[in-house]
């Protein structure tokens, strides 16, 4: 019987439609980090680029502060304010 | 009395010329008269005029592009609505985009740091980056850059 429960989400998993090219959070937070100009290194294997030791934090008034690694070994900040400028630093 | 002959020798010569003319249109099928459009081109010589066929069928006109009215508003709405951008690149792409619009706040205001040239290197820099990033979007990327010149005079009547 759980064989078959199983067997049917996976199929549901399959046929359930999903967004063809939703963007990775670690894709995306690269292309960001890329976009206000920081170099962030190379393609991965699977043809993108992906941060990786994504961590995130919000404050109290709406402001996110995420923090992840590139590809090539720098760690950036992105500093995202509650109307949505987004500000990307190195972090030494 | 020869120059009366002369005459009359020449008429006969324009006539006899008229006349193979003519022969030489029927044998080869074309009507000996052209002038009247009304008469079929394949039709017999001597024949009755056609009265031109009245028909219901509107006549086909020619189709003009119809260029695509620049709805900046639209434009926004589908960026902000693909899935060929991630959430921070949409914000990222909206900060440079906010950048920009307060350097032609500046420029309009006469205090700007750079030139209307600048200004418009950046905007192109920030449409090729927006075009780059739509690869999985090629309808808005399509139409945002047939809407480029368009959303640059937009800009420009940005008041500050």
């Amino acid at each position: 019987m759980k064989t078959l429960i199983f067997a049917a989400i996976g199929i549901l998993g399959l046929v359930l439609p999903s967004p063809a090219f939703a963007v990775h959070s670690a894709e995306d937070i690269a292309i960001t980090i890329m976009l206000r100009g920081q170099p962030c290194g190379g393609m991965t294997a699977s043809g993108g680029m992906r941060v990786s030791d994504i961590t995130e934090t919000r404050d109290d008034v709406g402001n996110r502060t995420i923090t992840a690694t590139c590809p090539n070994g720098r760690r950036y900040r992105i500093d995202v304010s509650h109307d949505g400028r987004v500000v990307v630093t190195p972090i030494k | 009395m020869m120059q009366g002959a002369g005459r009359n020798m020449q008429t006969v010569f324009l006539a006899c010329v008229q006349v193979a003319v003519i022969t030489g249109l029927i044998l080869s099928g074309m009507p000996p008269c052209v002038a009247d459009d009304t008469v079929a081109p394949d039709a017999p010589p001597g024949s009755t005029k056609i009265e031109p066929a009245q028909t219901n069928t509107p006549t086909p006109k020619a189709v003009k592009p119809v260029a695509k009215t620049f709805n900046m508003d639209m434009l926004i709405e589908r960026l902000k609505k693909t899935n060929a951008l991630g959430m921070f690149t949409k914000l990222a792409l909206r900060s440079d985009a906010l950048d920009i619009m307060d350097m032609v706040k500046a420029y309009n205001k006469h205090r700007a740091k750079y030139s209307l040239k600048e200004l418009r290197a950046r905007f192109n820099g920030l449409v090729l980056k927006v075009l780059v990033l739509l690869d999985d979007d090629p309808g808005l990327s399509r139409d945002i850059s047939l809407a480029q010149e368009d959303i640059w005079k937009s800009l420009l009547e940005v008041k500050a």
